[in-house]
């Protein structure tokens, strides 16, 4: 990420609070109603504070019947009103921005999880930058607030500014001028000392990352095992120690050289100070000016310094978390502005024309890649090269070829997370660039490798296959009945609810079963809303032999009717289906039925021999 | 409470002693201007005091006098402050490294796996992790009340000098220091009791930006459903929180309302005082300043005091984690036999069972069994018969319940543990992905050659992972995983190869352990693996390993000198593949089952 401008950080800071205010439109009106209140109140108290002072003595003087007396007793009604009202509207304060924080929090969630999903197809989770940026934007949550919050602080501090400077100002003009001027340079420094130290640590925090993650690899479960076999302990500790240091060292050498700045330009401050109040005090001595105007004058003075030093202080802190604000806040922008999938093929008018009534027949004619190329974003390897495959509707067709011969990818390119690069695919004959995306992925029924374990009960890591019937307990059942883990489901201590993650309150399922309950939810994908194309990545590489057998007597009356794609690198899973495809440097090398590619003696041959010899019984089975 | 009390006490020693560890002048020093700091407001009032009096008394040459000393004060003050404040920043950091450290040291040096795999321990052990923050605000926390301390004992002084009745004032808002810390702490309760929610709506936040889940929420279209989801659940749990805050807002009204009629109380009976001649106009000047900044320090001390009972819950957790004794007793070096350096005779088990901590179900049964030195055994048997808990007391993360196991006739428990992992390779089917450059993601397989990139390579190829790394941009030196800068992923079958190199980077192990560990490889592939380690265990069987196979393949298990069947944690069969097909019993109806589809 490149180092935002103070521009960058302005728009993005005022984004922000635009962002704030239509997370919670009310309360934020609310919130800055009371900041009226709770900032005029203690810039009242100060103001009657110096009143009381000053007039005190005449006061004593003149006894308390006197004007004077009167005018004390009204300065201590001012005094003990105004304190009364900031702390009365203090608490209420605190909780409309703890609930304005909140909202907004999830509002922001709510806004980067809306920008994400928008982004149809993958090419950004290839992109680095992308990535970092939505890592980022994960915790910026409360920058914003942060700003609104310090904006409130400013203008209660503001308030009560200005009343000290005026209280100060009773004594001459050039008091509240000097200390302020003074107390500039000061301020200054530490604005920048933060910005500057600020920016070190942002800059490392690449760094900072590595460290987090060797802490984690000593105290979490997952890399356990490994790091005792290993005996790494002591070795992650010491590259923890390492990348901690990376990350802050050049911060701290900034901090202690910027202190001295601060130090020096901070003297000027209290030299300002200093001057203010000797010659206040010789003055008083010399009887020019009452005792009162002095004490009054010269608490305001030294009130004003040390709070003008610590609001800009503030300030300065305030801008630490607002680094990271504009990236965050290009995230929320993105699918606007570049979606890297082209979706203007489809025109609502061709939709309508490829889609007519619900239910309406098609000609099936199946799917077909036709000189399909295609390389990853921002990497160089040609994965597919101009590929060409035919499946006709209703068969089904086995992907085999060794790991990263393009398998996965072609599954990809079907389900329209890219484009190719060249070629087109076609589904009953139209290019799946002219589809509606969302209508033509619920034509979809597909388990990938690398299925999501959602943290969540059975019923929605079953029923996310088909959204609209998951409350249909019958399809649901059905589902999971397909794959054989019906049983186990229903068997769960909530049955159904049953969270399926320990961490949630729930149980932990085998590898084994999340299989069967990924491939369920694929399965509710065929009954629940009709798809008819069937994609199975690797079905069965965590099963043991008892239930892949299963499945394979289930197979012909999963994909009965259904245009189905198979790959897999267990051969015994493979000749479940009719046709085998081998693809090998991006294409297609052999393509038949497993006796016709055993004759051929080809490629397929090979690798099955490799496979099988380790199965062939000397003359006990055969 | 008197107990949860001492524990926040050695909470604060435990932490404090870290404080110091990491910088022990800075610490000093810090302590002490805080200290002074918090009396810094008294004597200004003080000062302000004498000024005036000296004034009102007609002595100039005591108020010029008085008035110096105390700019020097303000400004020795003020600068203080700035070398302060960056000493606090400082310190923080140090700390919070100190106590990282020393998690790290705590959790990992833990021989077994227990307090990282037994539920209601890891859930202390993440609570810890998650919260490492939390020592840092017990550092600053202990600042701000040795501030508010001093300070306030330095103001009751003040006051009670000025009048008696005076000392009152503390008392009067004492009431509002208790409600207060009462709404602290049950915010922090509240919290806690969300939590669970919290996290669920942070799930599907991670399910909706995440790369990992970013196919299926595109194909079953859920972007919407997660979001209506997640607005759902935050506006539930949020409405709460603020509904609370705000219920509680109304307790901290009225604990303000205390303090302001403390307060106008304070300064009104000075200024009647005054006017009765009973006290000087410097008095007031004191009790205006003094009695407002008493006030700030009770209402900060409450706060503080608030965060004693967030510090107290995760501090236990904490403490509970440094006294940790792990199960898996490791005997000092000195003391236990020193580690074979190859296998002679075998390993044997003799009736082993064992029952995972804290839960009841017997998962290894009296398990007698003998490998001899330089064998390939092989685990087969369904899910949850026994095969990896078996691995796992081969590996010492837990000790038998009844039972032992031997190496040589040496009970594993006596002998030197480093050692012995020294001696041991390892693949496990829930591999790491380390996010580490290729060379050394490989070579932790071996920390001592993790730079010989020779052995390295070595390696490598022997696990077929060599292709793997000649594909990447920058070999070698590639950053591997998505989570740091350059990095690129791997597919997960090119990751277990990766996985099954660093498990033979043992220069020459008495026992190498791979469990399940060619579930994502291509046919190839696992054939050269296998024919890898055939050939490693029979090169010269004076030198081989003792290598122990987990695999629901029977294409891999056949290869092996020795299968042992296990069946509800009880071994049920032994034999080799012949042997076994023979005897017809539950591995010739396994392996038949596979057979019949080739």
């Amino acid at each position: 990420m490149d180092q935002p401008t103070p521009r960058d950080e302005l728009v993005a800071n005022a984004r922000g609070m635009g962002l704030v205010a239509r997370s919670a439109p009310g309360l934020a009106f609310i919130l800055l109603a009371m900041t009226v209140v709770s900032g005029a109140a203690p810039a009242v108290a100060v103001a009657g504070t110096g009143k009381f002072l000053a007039t005190l003595p005449e006061a004593i003087a003149a006894g308390a019947a006197s004007p004077a007396g009167r005018e004390v007793r009204e300065a201590l009604v001012l005094i003990a009103g105004a304190v009364f009202l900031s702390q009365l509207v203090g608490p209420l304060q605190q909780a409309v921005l703890f609930g304005l924080q909140r909202k907004f929090e999830a509002y922001l969630s709510r806004r980067l999880m809306t920008a994400t999903v928008a982004l149809p197809g993958l090419a950004y989770f290839e992109d680095p930058e992308f990535r970092d940026e939505l890592a980022v934007a994960h915790w910026i949550g409360f920058g914003p607030v942060h700003t609104l919050q310090f904006m409130v602080q400013v203008f209660q501090q503001g308030a009560q500014l200005v009343a000290m400077a005026a209280v100060a100002a009773t004594y001459a003009g050039w008091v509240p001028v000097l200390v302020l001027l003074s107390a500039v340079p000061g301020g200054v420094a530490s604005w920048r000392f933060e910005s500057i130290t600020g920016l070190a640590r942002w800059r490392r925090s690449e760094d900072t990352r590595r460290a987090e993650y060797y802490r984690n690899l000593a105290v979490t479960r997952e890399p356990g095992k490994e790091l005792r076999i290993f005996s790494l302990p002591a070795w992650a500790r010491a590259r923890q120690a390492r990348h901690w240091l990376a990350g802050v060292q050049e911060m701290l050498a900034l901090r202690r050289t910027g202190l001295q700045w601060v130090l020096g330009l901070h003297a000027v401050a209290v030299a300002g100070v200093a001057v203010a109040y000797v010659v206040m005090l010789r003055s008083t001595i010399d009887g020019r000016t009452a005792v009162g105007t002095f004490t009054a004058a010269s608490i305001a003075a030294v009130g004003l310094s040390t709070a003008v030093v610590a609001m800009l202080r503030e300030a300065s802190r305030a801008r630490r978390s607002s680094f990271y604000l504009p990236s965050a806040m290009r995230v929320l922008g993105l699918a606007e502005a570049d979606p890297r999938l082209d979706l203007s093929g489809t025109t609502p008018a061709r939709r309508a024309h490829l889609h007519p009534a619900q239910g309406a027949a098609r000609a099936r004619t199946g799917i077909r890649f036709q000189g399909v190329s295609f390389t990853y974003p921002g990497t160089d390897r040609r994965i597919l090269d101009r590929l060409d495959l035919d499946i006709e509707a209703g068969t089904s067709v086995a992907l085999v070829g060794e790991n990263g011969a393009g398998k996965t990818t072609l599954i990809k390119l079907l389900c329209r997370f890219y484009d190719p690069d060249e070629g087109r695919i076609t589904v009953d004959g139209v290019d799946i660039r002219e589809f509606d995306l969302d209508d033509y992925r619920s034509r979809l029924a597909v388990i990938f490798q690398d299925f999501v374990h959602y943290n969540l009960p059975a019923r929605d890591n079953v029923g996310f296959g088909a959204l609209q019937r998951a409350g249909d307990a019958s399809v649901l059942r059905e589902a999971a009945a397909r794959v054989g883990i019906l049983e186990q489901i229903e068997a769960l201590p909530e049955g159904w609810d049953t969270t399926l993650a320990r961490e949630f309150g729930g149980v932990d399922l085998s590898g084994g079963e999340w299989q069967r309950v990924a491939l369920a939810r694929a399965m509710m994908a065929q009954v629940g809303r009709d798809a008819d194309l069937l994609v199975l990545d690797e079905p069965t590489a965590s099963l043991d032999v008892r239930i892949e057998n299963e499945l394979y007597g289930h197979f012909a009356e999963l994909s009965r009717g259904k245009t189905t794609l198979l790959v897999s690198h267990r051969f015994s899973t493979v000749r479940m289906a009719g046709r085998i495809v081998l693809v090998a440097g991006g294409r297609v090398v052999e393509d038949g039925g497993h006796e016709t590619l055993i004759a051929a003696g080809g490629r397929y041959a090979e690798l099955y021999e490799v496979q099988a010899s380790h199965y062939r019984l000397t003359g006990t089975l055969e | 409470m008197s107990g949860t009390f001492s524990r926040v006490v050695r909470v604060y020693r435990v932490i404090l002693g870290l404080a110091f560890a990491a910088a022990k002048g800075k610490a000093v020093a810090l302590f002490l201007t805080a200290g002074i700091f918090g009396m810094f407001g008294a004597v200004t009032g003080l000062v302000t005091k004498l000024v005036v009096d000296a004034l009102s008394g007609g002595d100039p040459g005591r108020a010029m006098g008085i008035g110096v000393l105390y700019l020097v004060l303000y400004g020795v003050a003020a600068l203080m402050d700035d070398v302060a404040s960056l000493l606090q920043s400082d310190l923080g950091e140090r700390t919070s490294q100190a106590v990282e450290q020393k998690l790290m040291e705590v959790s990992s040096s833990a021989a077994g796996l227990e307090h990282l795999e037994r539920p209601e321990y890891a859930d202390k052990v993440k609570l810890v992790k998650d919260r490492s923050f939390i020592p840092y605000f017990a550092f600053t926390n202990l600042n701000a009340m040795s501030s508010v301390l001093f300070g306030l004992t330095a103001a009751v002084v003040l006051l009670a000098f000025v009048h008696p009745v005076l000392i009152l004032l503390p008392v009067v808002v004492a009431p509002g220091v208790v409600i207060q810390f009462e709404n602290y702490r049950k915010h922090f309760k509240r919290h806690d009791r969300t939590a669970p929610d919290e996290r669920l709506a942070r799930h599907y936040l991670e399910l909706a930006t995440e790369p990992a889940s970013a196919k299926e929420v595109r194909l079953f279209g859920l972007g919407p459903h997660l979001i209506e989801r997640h607005r759902k659940l935050t506006d539930e749990y949020n409405g709460m929180l603020f509904a609370d805050q705000l219920r509680r807002a109304w307790a901290g009204v009225a604990a303000g309302g205390l303090y302001g009629a403390g307060l106008a109380g304070a300064i009104g009976f000075v200024g009647w005082l005054a006017i009765d001649g009973r006290a000087t106009l410097g008095d007031v000047a004191l009790v205006v300043q003094v009695a407002r900044m008493a006030v700030g320090q009770v209402q900060g001390a409450a706060r503080q005091a608030a965060w004693l009972a967030e510090l107290s819950f995760v501090g236990e957790r904490y403490l509970w984690l440094l006294e940790y004794r792990p199960t898996v007793v490791v005997k000092p070096a000195g003391e236990a036999a020193p580690a074979p350096a190859r296998v002679e005779a075998g390993i044997a088990f003799e009736g082993v069972s064992f029952t995972y901590p804290g839960t009841e179900e017997q998962v290894l049964s009296d398990v007698s069994l003998f490998i001899p030195a330089h064998t390939t055994v092989a685990l087969v048997g369904e899910n949850g018969a026994g095969k990896t808990s078996l691995v796992k007391l081969l590996c010492r993360f837990y000790d038998p319940t009844a039972g032992r196991i031997t190496v040589d006739g040496v009970d594993l428990r006596d002998m030197d543990l480093d050692g012995w992992r020294e001696r041991t390779g390892a693949a496990f089917q829930d591999f790491v992905h380390f996010q580490l450059v290729a060379s050394e993601a490989v070579g932790v397989g071996d920390l001592p050659a993790i730079d010989d990139l020779e052995r390295v390579g070595a390696s490598a190829r022997q696990a077929g992972a060599d292709r793997v790394i000649e594909r990447l941009p920058g070999g070698l030196s590639t950053q591997l995983g998505r989570w740091f800068e350059n990095g690129v992923d791997l597919s997960e079958g090119e990751w277990q190869r990766v996985a099954l190199a660093r498990g033979l980077m043992r220069p020459a192990p008495a026992l190498l352990v791979l469990d399940e560990p060619t579930a994502s490889l291509d046919p190839r592939a696992e054939h050269e693996v296998f024919a890898t380690f055939a050939s490693m265990a029979r090169t010269g069987s004076e030198e081989g390993p003792i290598t122990i196979l987990v695999s629901h393949r029977f294409s891999t298990v056949r290869m092996a000198d020795m299968i042992v069947v296990l069946h509800d944690g009880r071994i049920e069969e032994v034999g080799s593949h012949d042997e076994l097909l023979a005897a017809g019993g539950r591995y010739a109806q396994l392996f038949r089952m596979q057979a019949s589809r080739y």
